[in-house]
């Protein structure tokens, strides 16, 4: 028998998620490791330790020397940064409910994934990698503009650029060239990433995948700028579509996390849909972030950061953590300002809004503007709706020059 | 700006090596201090770095706690005593004074 305690590993942090809190419920050990931790995490982690997490060989190193003294039963993150390497470290320890590192790289960098989905049939578009500007132009000459450019292994929307003329194009490949590093300081990809404008509505699936079984939770609608592609301004949950429709994108993405090899975690697939074409924009290994796992949660009942774990620990679909379905709708509108300016709002009123679960601004009346939010759950699509305007109007946001 | 001054600067750095990283207290008995010196000086980052480093030492929540408690009230007793003295101090110079009258 193992002597030492069971402990759970968890690799970096998305902010407000509770990942350590979520471990800590479980009843594990905390081995927290990231490149730098806040207070709170520290005193509720067991074992919080800082240290360069784009160090791949010196983070398993330090997680080797922790097996001295605790029993690791898996490794968590809800980061995508990190999911590679948690992959390998889940690998190294020799753990059996993980990611694959291939997978995960698969997902993780989306040159990888174009290809991988290409090769095995599931979606034909046009795109091509390219180091320079000056290629980038002998390439565009076989797609037609808008074409999206962006690095193959960054996240969050980062340097992701719609191009609707060469000049665009060149100034794209030019601006991520001249970038060595992602938004966490990983040696960018130096292959960027061309390809086709993904016309259609946008969604994203949110599954998991335990023992080769893939289990579709829940399809999330998303509301984007039209000035800006890659601006989301809400979400709903479930997605208003037809029968069939859902039927296309189950079908899809299954295939998709089984070409990819996905195995053994939860997903966050975003697709597109223009009338009977469906196209994958990226797949994710992990939970959905811009608390879609809120609205997921209040109308199925599965919570995905806690499925996530215990997928990890072992768990299987049928015995998962379930909580009260809380509405049939529920959707998460952001507060985004179309300029920069000092921000002004009335939050006098909105409190009396029962269908609002949750606000948070990220902002003060008077100080320059930040992305904000609110959740409402209501019993309809159109009760969502009306009270989603109805609080717009109350908040009266106002956006002046600075 | 010791740093001006090579000579003084050097003698500063194998000072603070020492202190540090020799010495007869545990590395334990180190992070202990160094928690009590972030609160007392209400030094937030150095709070971080000291929680992070004293975790990994296997101190506990409760003994962090307990620091913190320490040095909250040695700061109390300062600040109570503030006023006896000032009190007290009065009162004797008032006694003083009208003995010497």
């Amino acid at each position: 028998m193992n002597e030492k305690p069971q402990a759970v590993v968890v690799i970096g942090t998305r902010e407000h998620e509770g990942e350590v809190e979520l471990v800590r419920a479980l009843g594990y050990r905390v081995l927290l490791l990231n490149t730098k931790i806040n207070i709170e995490d520290a005193l509720v982690a067991d074992v919080p330790v800082e240290l360069d997490l784009n160090d791949e060989t010196l983070v398993i190193s330090k997680v080797i020397d922790l097996t001295n003294h605790y029993y690791i039963k898996a490794v968590f993150t809800l980061n995508e940064y990190r999911v590679p390497l948690s992959a390998r470290i889940a690998e190294t320890l020799g753990l059996q409910r993980t990611i694959s590192y291939e997978a995960a790289q698969n997902c993780r960098n989306k040159k990888l994934t174009r290809r991988t989905l290409m090769r095995n049939g599931i979606q034909a578009m046009k795109f091509a990698t390219v180091k320079t500007p000056a290629e980038a132009l002998d390439v565009i000459a076989d797609m037609d503009l808008p074409v999206v450019v962006k690095p193959a292994n960054d996240a969050g929307s980062h340097l992701v650029y719609r191009c609707d003329t060469l000049q665009e194009v060149w100034e794209a490949v030019e601006a991520i060239a001249q970038t060595p590093y992602n938004w966490v300081g990983q040696n960018r990809d130096p292959e960027i990433l061309i390809e086709e404008y993904l016309v259609g509505k946008e969604y994203s699936v949110e599954a998991c995948t335990i023992q080769g079984e893939t289990h579709i939770l829940a399809i999330t609608e998303k509301e984007t700028t039209t000035t800006n592609v890659s601006v989301e301004i809400g979400h709903t949950v479930p997605a208003i579509l037809e029968e069939e429709q859902v039927s296309s994108i189950h079908d899809l993405v299954k295939k998709a996390l089984r070409a990819l090899g996905v195995d053994n975690c939860v997903t966050h697939t975003e697709i597109k849909l223009d009338g009977n074409s469906l196209r994958i924009v990226e797949v994710n290994a992990r939970p959905a972030g811009d608390k879609i796992p809120l609205l997921v949660r209040a109308v199925t009942g599965y919570d995905l950061r806690e499925l996530a774990l215990h997928i990890a620990l072992g768990g299987q679909f049928e015995n998962a953590p379930r909580h009260e379905v809380l509405a049939p709708v529920a959707a998460i509108r952001f507060l985004i300002a179309d300029k920069h300016g000092v921000v002004s709002y009335d939050s006098r009123g909105v409190l009396e809004f029962e269908e609002m679960k949750y606000i948070e601004f990220f902002t003060k009346n008077g100080y320059v503007v930040k992305k904000s939010y609110f959740v409402v759950f209501g019993k309809n699509r159109d009760h969502v709706e009306t009270v989603n305007r109805k609080i717009l109007s109350k908040l009266n946001l106002r956006i002046s020059d600075i | 700006m010791i740093g001006l001054n090579s000579d003084i600067n050097d003698l500063f750095s194998a000072f603070v090596k020492n202190a540090l990283y020799e010495g007869k207290l545990s590395d334990r008995d180190k992070a202990i201090v160094q928690l009590a010196l972030s609160y007392a000086f209400e030094d937030i980052e150095g709070l971080r770095e000291a929680i992070v480093d004293a975790k990994q030492l296997g101190i506990t929540n409760q003994e962090i706690g307990h620091i913190c408690a320490l040095v909250i009230v040695s700061r109390g007793q300062r600040i109570a005593n503030l006023g006896q003295v000032s009190y007290s101090f009065g009162w004797k110079e008032s006694s003083q004074s009208s003995c010497c009258k």
